[in-house]
């Protein structure tokens, strides 16, 4: 299926991963809305910019309002996401609150997006993108499945729940449904945990490239694969590799 | 082994199912149980459970109601004096599937997701600065779905048994289409497990969960419209018999199995199988007893 003249929505996209996807499926010839809740995303270049919140019902609809009028909606990328540490033996409004500012986000986010999106995706097919991460993959180090993010690692194992039955329901209507697990990539997301804004030296040097990411993600919509989680890790080749057994294509 | 009796726990969803077993079990083996559930019947489970000569304490309410949550768990404590275990069992089904408008989508994200990851959370995050204080270590066990679990990972120990449904090809990925959200809690619940597992191992504090495949409950009932057939109803598990598997991964005690699902599938014996290889985090930092 060829993406060109296609309408592209990346959630998400006024940074790091998320603005880079956007750029990309603008250069594969996609029309995109990208939004975000940062105004910045008003200049990502060749990007039609929203500014939306994907945590407010309103503000979705909006946005695929707008997407609709752009012509044909092909891809959804559900990048959107936020991030905080919530230790686990933090006071009980702060509990309250965390719950709020991560699975409003990373989760009730991803399910209204798509809710608004999916029934112009069955119309002629297309794509849905599930930002994740390699906690939800075999864990080849102990940086996974943090002590003290147990939302942020919910919300994302949760994504496993919509990427495997989504896939299944939406088989019929030629609609693609994968997770991307990536380790530690280049973003203000990941400089945004160190005091200084800026990676270490030694980390620097080793972290995966947003565009690189972006690459891996239009190898998985050309190869036309459904129902997987696809990893990408530090040190490794970014690439799709082959298709898994059945069981193990959420689980790795 | 070790010895329950005397413990204080928190069972939720307890007034029918695997709930109801689950306290019935915790009291025969002498502990106090507190519990909770949506249905007015959960006093009379309270009842039955100091006919059995614990103490019981019974609140009826939404565990995805932190008020609810709250008065459960400080309850418990002022009533029993301490918390030593807590079993996180209310769930909820129903189904959605990625076409469903938005306002049915999001009336059951509240429900369903708010039952099943939200419910489990709250109490999770409610009882642990309290077994943190007191200091004595503690075990909490989620209840999840054998929707998350294939033959693949993170079950390695299968007996391979003649009876099971998948011979030679691997089961993949449960769920079906329909169970959206519900799948999407009940999968949420790893990234509790292995993070309250990592976090807590240093207080000596267990947290496990079991992936429940298809049980005689109240729950597997409504999903045949309280109507299965003999046939199915004798293919399905029984809560007794994992209510005990439950006490028995108790009285392992500390240096038991931490941060593993545990794997009850349909078409094999209901019983507590070894704890197998860790595949999402690394054993070391979910060992009882060191520092993470």
């Amino acid at each position: 299926m060829s993406l060109s003249g296609k309408v592209a929505i990346v959630s998400g996209a006024a940074q790091g991963l998320g603005r880079a996807f956007a750029i990309r499926l603008a250069e594969e010839g996609c029309m995109v809305l990208g939004f975000d809740v940062k105004k910045e995303v008003l200049d990502v270049a060749g990007v039609t910019g929203m500014v939306a919140d994907v945590s407010k019902r309103d503000d979705v609809e909006r946005v695929v309002s707008k997407a609709a009028g752009m012509g044909e909606i092909a891809v959804l990328v559900n990048n959107a996401g936020t991030w905080k540490k919530t230790p686990v033996d933090s006071a009980w409004q702060q509990a309250l609150d965390d719950w709020d500012f991560i699975m409003d986000t990373n989760l009730k986010g991803v399910m209204m997006l798509s809710r608004a999106v999916v029934p112009f995706l069955q119309r002629n097919g297309g794509h849905i993108i599930n930002l994740s991460t390699y906690y939800v993959l075999p864990a080849k180090s102990d940086g996974t499945n943090q002590p003290d993010t147990d939302l942020y690692n919910a919300s994302k194992w949760a994504l496993n729940g919509f990427t495997d039955a989504w896939a299944k329901y939406l088989e019929k209507d030629n609609v693609k449904v994968n997770g991307m697990c990536m380790g530690a990539t280049d973003t203000p997301m990941l400089r945004g945990l160190f005091p200084t804004k800026q990676l270490p030296a030694e980390m620097a040097s080793v972290v995966m490239k947003a565009e690189d990411i972006a690459g891996q993600m239009m190898e998985i919509i050309a190869s036309g694969r459904t129902g997987e989680n696809f990893g990408a890790w530090v040190g490794e080749e970014i690439t799709i590799g082959d298709q898994p057994p059945l069981h193990k294509r959420i689980t790795g | 082994m070790v010895k329950l009796k005397g413990r204080n726990a928190i069972v939720t969803g307890a007034a029918v199912g695997l709930g109801c077993s689950y306290a019935k079990a915790l009291a025969r083996e002498g502990v106090n149980v507190a519990v909770c559930d949506l249905r007015e019947e959960i006093h009379e489970v309270a009842e039955i459970l100091r006919s059995l000569g614990v103490n019981a304490a019974s609140y009826q309410g939404d565990v995805s109601d932190p008020a609810h949550v709250r008065a459960v768990v400080d309850g418990a404590q002022e009533e029993f004096g301490n918390i030593d275990i807590l079993v996180n069992n209310a769930g909820v089904w129903g189904a959605s599937v990625a076409d469903d408008d938005l306002d049915k989508s999001i009336e059951d994200y509240e429900q369903i997701v708010g039952t099943n990851l939200k419910g489990e959370y709250l109490f999770g995050r409610a009882v642990i600065p309290i077994m943190i204080e007191q200091g004595k270590g503690g075990e909490i066990v989620n209840i999840a779905t054998d929707h998350m679990v294939t033959c693949g990972t993170p079950y390695f120990c299968c007996p391979k048994l003649e009876s099971c449904p998948w011979g030679d090809s691997p089961r993949p990925t449960g769920g079906g289409d329909a169970m959206d959200l519900y799948d999407a809690g009940k999968w949420g619940l790893n990234g509790l497990l292995y993070g309250w597992a990592k976090a807590l191992a240093p207080h000596n504090i267990r947290v496990n969960a079991f992936c429940m495949g298809a049980t005689d409950s109240h729950m597997l009932r409504g999903f045949h419209n309280f109507e299965p057939s003999d046939e199915e109803v004798a293919s399905w598990m029984r809560a007794e018999d994992n209510a005990q598997a439950m006490i028995d991964m108790l009285q392992e005690g500390p240096s038991g199995r931490n941060a593993q699902n545990v794997n009850f599938c349909m078409g094999r014996p209901v019983q507590l199988e070894p704890a197998h290889d860790h595949v999402y985090v690394v054993p070391e930092q979910v060992r009882i007893g060191e520092s993470s």
